[in-house]
């Protein structure tokens, strides 16, 4: 296979006060991708997202990101990720610029700030402070700062939360965009059109399990007429009445 | 590092503790007058100025650290406060995902906010009571409020002792920071300098001739423990997790 992998999991699991959240998860996201992680509230996308961020020490096993250990090589991994993970969090009283701009230093890079903030649909905002923001111009401007200094891997946790119709299909187009540069995306999502219209592949997790990882393209032939009743079967833990 | 310390400052909004300073520097100017005008007062009436309580407010070696001290209780609380916006907020749920997304050292950033609340504490408490006290020192040799003039001797006293306040001052807030970590709580933090500092004037008091040496002693204890809590959650802060 002459693609490179840019996030795999072996054996990947993680346990809170001793209940397994994420059971041995073995995952493989091919560079340039756009993966779906699929699940119904708290399946354990959010753990998979942040334990290959590097935020959360694996239980067993291990995250990779071009081949290097999400919790114990963090820093190096960190350079190659852009996420937006839960609620995105900023320094209200500063301004959506000033935020960006942190954001920049902190990751020791330089980027056009205008730019990427007309790229999320926010173009004459910059100056703003983001108290005044409402929820939808805060996750447009945290997807901003997910992708400003240009990662090779953009984590996504329900990044169309609290959008309009036009803003989820301009973010859709956006994914689209840097796909196209050679950007690999991880996307969770409980939203099945949402999946079904943007990822390539996707992988359904129950109870933390790995219940089965499709091409979308194939799944969409597969069952044409029941593809939101086959995922939402998968997403009970595989229990599809066709 | 000093990167990271600007980037710190721009974030944080530092004009508020910048205004707060300013504040207890005018209630603390207040309490001078008080203290100053409060012997006179009592001797109209017909108390003694004899009296042991009032030879504290009636000389500088028993002003300087009664007004210290009302200064580090303040400045220590602010003290707290900074480091519990600066730091404790930080590190508490989901704001933790935002500060470990950067690929920047943990401890580094955690090293940085310290320093910066530690260094700010002492240089605005050293700058408020100095200017303070020697503000008061200057109108009471014009006015006659204290029986005795305010010299360069009792300014190099003010000195030394602000000195080591300020130091007590920003090493409490450390600690306060390192108990209120545990539950990563605001309130935590304030009780627990509140907690600490209260029994410092105490203390003070209860040895009026060794004041400057008990003062060195308990700032000197208080540093130790700082330093020690501050390098075990350095250590901590790189194995944390953003749950």
């Amino acid at each position: 296979m002459d693609t490179q992998i840019a996030v795999q999991t072996k054996n990947l699991s993680k346990e809170f006060d001793g209940k397994a959240v994420l059971n041995r998860l073995e995952i493989k996201v091919a560079q340039g991708e756009i993966y779906g992680i699929l699940g119904v509230n708290g399946a354990g996308k959010t753990t998979l997202l942040k334990l290959i961020a590097g935020l959360l020490e694996p239980t067993e096993g291990g995250a990779y990101v071009f081949g290097e250990n999400s919790w114990k090589q963090r820093n190096k991994v960190l350079q190659n990720i852009g996420s937006l993970i839960e609620v995105p969090y900023f320094y209200e009283h500063l301004s959506a610029s000033q935020n960006l701009s942190i954001h920049l230093e902190y990751m020791g890079v330089s980027a056009d700030i205008d730019k990427a903030l007309s790229h999320v649909g926010l173009p004459d905002v910059g100056n703003k402070p983001v108290s005044k923001f409402s929820l939808g111009m805060r996750q447009r401007l945290g997807i901003a700062r997910s992708i400003i200094h240009r990662p090779k891997v953009l984590l996504l946790d329900e990044p169309i939360n609290g959008l309009d119709p036009v803003a989820i299909r301009e973010m859709r187009e956006l994914f689209i965009s840097l796909k196209n540069e050679g950007m690999t995306i991880l996307l969770s999502s409980h939203i099945l059109s949402e999946v079904e219209q943007t990822v390539e592949r996707v992988v359904v997790i129950a109870n933390g399990t790995l219940i089965e990882v499709a091409n979308m393209e194939e799944l969409k032939n597969t069952h044409q007429n029941n593809l939101e009743n086959y995922l939402i079967g998968k997403m009970r833990g595989g229990k599809y009445n066709d | 590092m000093i990167k990271l310390i600007g980037l710190e400052l721009r974030r944080n909004k530092i004009s508020t503790y910048l205004i707060s300073s300013i504040i207890i520097a005018i209630v603390v100017l207040g309490f001078c007058f008080l203290f100053g005008y409060g012997p006179q007062i009592e001797a109209s009436k017909g108390v003694l100025p004899s009296d042991t309580a009032f030879e504290i407010f009636m000389t500088w070696k028993g002003c300087i650290p009664l007004i210290g001290t009302i200064s580090l209780g303040a400045f220590t609380v602010m003290s707290a406060i900074m480091n519990a916006k600066f730091t404790v907020e930080e590190y508490a749920g989901k704001k933790a995902i935002h500060l470990f997304s950067y690929p920047v050292k943990r401890s580094r950033i955690l090293f940085a906010k310290c320093i910066l609340v530690f260094s700010f504490t002492c240089i605005a408490m050293f700058t408020c009571n100095i200017a303070v006290i020697s503000l008061f020192g200057a109108i009471s040799n014009a006015v006659g409020i204290l029986p005795e003039t305010f010299t360069t001797s009792e300014f190099l006293y003010l000195l030394k002792t602000t000195a080591v306040l300020s130091l007590l001052a920003a090493s409490v807030g450390l600690v306060a920071m390192r108990i209120g970590f545990i539950k990563k709580s605001l309130s935590w933090t304030i009780v627990s300098a509140i907690i600490l500092v209260g029994p410092c004037g105490n203390l003070f008091s209860m040895f009026p001739d060794r004041t400057f040496t008990i003062m060195l002693i308990g700032m000197a204890i208080l540093l130790v423990i700082g330093l020690i809590v501050f390098l075990e959650l350095l250590s901590k802060v790189n194995k944390m997790e953003a749950v």
